[in-house]
């Protein structure tokens, strides 16, 4: 394997796994708060998504003097190193392990609340990522910034409540897993479009949009609209179709909803995947 | 979903990751693909916005990379470094560099040392 490809294994695993974590702890107090039974599944998916989430990142930093270097060696130059972890990418990898060890740590599933402490370190662990990426250098970052931050926050809360919500399905009574979908679909109906807006306003104050669909960024972008549209699509299936059939307790209703929010969860991630290669391989520049 | 909401964000999903810009390298003396005909004695680069150079390496043919620098720190968009002595044939330039955003960016360049016959 080589380094880039090593770098953006982990990047992707570090991305998948804090979104998979801070989104559990949004999803639990939020459109999950009436789950009981199958609390304890997606608290202990939670932990292990927060302990996978610090590993992969501050692998990932660790490697990322590696790739400075562009060989495994300079993993072990000090200067570059130093330069890693005193630089924004280390900074953020700091801030977000801190905030996912409190995450990690032993909690009581069965309290029913989250807590202000987790909910604020899920929030500071999304909001990590501010402090890398161009608009952490834009003259604009006034404006950036929020705009960044609901869209990665909404990012984190969908991909990071699917599998809860086929936890829900399985493990609770029907009208209860009903219920967890219900909201979910409400709240989804007035933040996707949130979301769908604050990256528009980021394309437009800091690209004016160029596009040709030829370079291999553009290719990716294509690829990452693909995965994309494909979720939204299962999405729509889950809200009209499946989720009526799970609330009325039908049979297979579990099965087919579980199955779909798999593999929805496959497909996001395949986005998240392909935007770790994007962002460390190309630039749109270049491109 | 509402068709429109799903056009809009998948025009959102097209648009906003194309806002991360990178720095990149918009000059170097010698210039990428440029024939000489002396040897350089210094190699310049100047990048497009302020980045520190984590990596530089001058490589003939198949010979091994010969690394150059120091190496600072301190970020800068335009560098100097002495060459070594280079003898006729050509040339890979391999850099490497990180963006004050925290990006990495490398990049390589040729060129051409083929001196006048005596």
């Amino acid at each position: 394997m080589t380094l880039d490809a090593a770098s953006i294994a982990l990047q992707a695993i570090a991305y998948l796994a804090l979104l998979q974590a801070a989104g559990g702890v949004m999803y639990l107090g939020s459109v999950g708060a009436p789950m009981r039974a199958g609390r304890e599944a997606v608290v202990a998916l939670i932990r292990r998504a927060a302990a996978l989430g610090i590993a992969a990142a501050l692998m990932h930093a660790a490697f990322e003097a590696g790739r400075m270097a562009g060989e495994f060696a300079g993993m072990a130059d000090g200067r570059l190193q130093r330069l890693v972890w005193f630089g924004p990418a280390g900074e953020a990898t700091v801030v977000r392990a801190a905030a996912l060890t409190i995450l990690a740590m032993r909690w009581n599933h069965g309290a029913a609340r989250i807590g202000t402490v987790r909910t604020a370190a899920a929030v500071l662990a999304v909001l990590s990522l501010l402090t890398v990426g161009h608009t952490a250098t834009n003259p604009a970052r006034g404006v950036l910034a929020p705009l960044l931050a609901l869209h990665l926050l909404v990012a984190a809360w969908w991909f990071g409540s699917l599998l809860p919500l086929a936890c829900a399905a399985r493990l609770e009574m029907p009208d209860t897993a009903g219920r967890c979908v219900h909201r979910f679909s409400v709240v989804a109906g007035w933040l996707v479009p949130c979301m769908a807006v604050a990256g528009l306003a980021l394309a437009w104050l800091l690209t004016g949009g160029r596009f040709d669909g030829t370079q291999p960024y553009d290719l990716a972008l294509l690829a990452k609209a693909a995965g994309f549209s494909s979720a939204l699509a299962l999405a729509a299936l889950n809200r009209w179709r499946l989720a009526p059939a799970l609330a009325s307790g039908r049979p297979q209703a579990v099965r087919r909803f579980g199955l779909s929010l798999v593999v929805e969860t496959v497909l996001l991630a395949a986005v998240v995947v392909v935007t770790a290669a994007m962002t460390s391989l190309f630039s749109p520049e270049s491109a | 979903m509402k068709p429109s909401t799903l056009a809009l964000v998948l025009v959102c999903a097209a648009f906003s990751a194309s806002a991360a810009a990178h720095a990149h390298l918009h000059a170097s003396v010698p210039a990428d693909h440029a024939t000489v005909s002396a040897a350089p004695r210094q190699l310049s680069l100047a990048f497009n916005e302020s980045v520190v150079l984590t990596a530089l390496t001058i490589q003939k043919g198949d010979s091994a990379p010969t690394r150059l620098g120091p190496l600072a720190d301190a970020g800068a968009a335009e560098f100097k470094f002495e060459l070594p002595s280079l003898d006729d044939g050509s040339y890979v330039v391999k850099w490497r560099a990180i963006s004050a955003d925290g990006h990495i960016m490398a990049g390589k360049f040729t060129f051409t040392v083929r001196s006048a016959a005596p």
